[in-house]
């Protein structure tokens, strides 16, 4: 914790801010990378979302309070970041987010970035038709591999109703791979 | 149909992969991006600005003098000088007339006024000697 808040003034201090932004960036950029591509699953959009992602982060790390980890805040913004996005473009098309995803995911056969068989198609299928907490927690839980504290943390959820959210998502999930 | 089970089956990746060198290259650009942290210029118009504003109060405080005095000289009472001007040359009251408006405190009081003292008036006198002429006419 002593070590992160020395980073955060490092980051913060004109001389060694450029430096320090970038091993920022280094450390960072695949987690968020793979956390912002799973909720909007096509690399261009991801690259989009990742780069407003970090310019976010710069721009307030001077408001950053220190009162949760870095790590999770850098999280938090990715995943508002991600989620304002695909709502925005689900609207500018007309449609709903399940659609625009299922949409998305239809697409992702010929997605040169993709490269999944038929279960990987149909657990995406599967996830999309959860609500948006379950998603993201079956994403974080299932994919990234993130620990129920670091998801909670994140989220702000407690780690008890995490563990239900993620119950209900794999049992959904394993019932509609199942029928299909 | 067999039950499909998370647990059961091997990992599922998601399969998500990025073109090459995407990391490598994605650093350098948004360190490109970041906002810079030059010094603040403060442009010129908005100086101007504020003379602006203040310039148009003080306008608009001038304008508004006139409606201010306007607004006061449209008052009932009559001022002293207009009322001095009205009995100068409109009046028709005679001297006798005041003289009768005065009662016995007002001559008193006057009388007070020209109470001067005898050696006073000897010492004008005597100082002045073009009296004489005055007195002889």
């Amino acid at each position: 914790m002593q070590e992160e808040k020395e980073f955060i003034q490092e980051l913060l201090n004109p001389k060694t801010q450029n430096q320090a932004f970038e091993k920022l960036l280094k450390e960072y950029q695949k987690p968020l990378y793979n956390h912002i591509r799973n909720i909007v699953l096509n690399h261009d959009d991801s690259d989009d979302v990742l780069q407003n992602t970090f310019v976010k982060v710069f721009q307030y790390l001077k408001n950053f309070k220190g009162e949760s980890k870095l790590f999770s805040w850098m999280y938090r913004i990715a995943t508002n970041e991600a989620l304002t996005f695909l709502n925005q473009k689900a609207k500018k098309n007309g449609v709903s987010c399940e659609t625009l995803q299922n949409k998305t995911i239809d697409n992702l056969k010929a997605d040169i970035y993709f490269d999944g068989n038929e279960i990987q198609i149909k657990l995406q299928k599967a996830i999309v038709s959860l609500p948006e907490k379950q998603q993201l927690v079956f994403k974080m839980k299932y994919f990234e591999e993130l620990k129920y504290e670091e998801i909670s943390e994140i989220l702000g959820t407690s780690v008890g109703a995490l563990k239900a959210s993620y119950h209900h998502a794999v049992k959904k999930i394993e019932a509609l791979v199942t029928i299909n | 149909m067999k039950t499909f089970k998370l647990e059961n089956e091997p990992k599922i990746e998601s399969g998500f992969r990025t073109p090459e060198n995407y990391f490598e290259d994605f650093s350098a650009k948004v360190l490109q991006q970041l906002p810079k942290n030059e010094p603040k210029v403060i442009s010129i118009f908005y100086k101007r600005k504020t003379w602006m504003y203040s310039a148009a109060a003080v306008i608009i405080l001038a304008l508004t003098i006139p409606v201010y005095n306007n607004y006061y000289s449209n008052s009932s009472e009559i001022d002293t000088p207009s009322l001095e001007n009205y009995i100068a040359y409109h009046t028709s009251v005679s001297d006798a007339d005041l003289v009768n408006l005065l009662d016995e405190k007002d001559i008193q009081e006057m009388s007070v006024d020209l109470n001067i003292e005898d050696n006073i008036i000897e010492d004008e006198l005597s100082e002045n000697k073009n009296l004489e002429q005055y007195l002889l006419n």
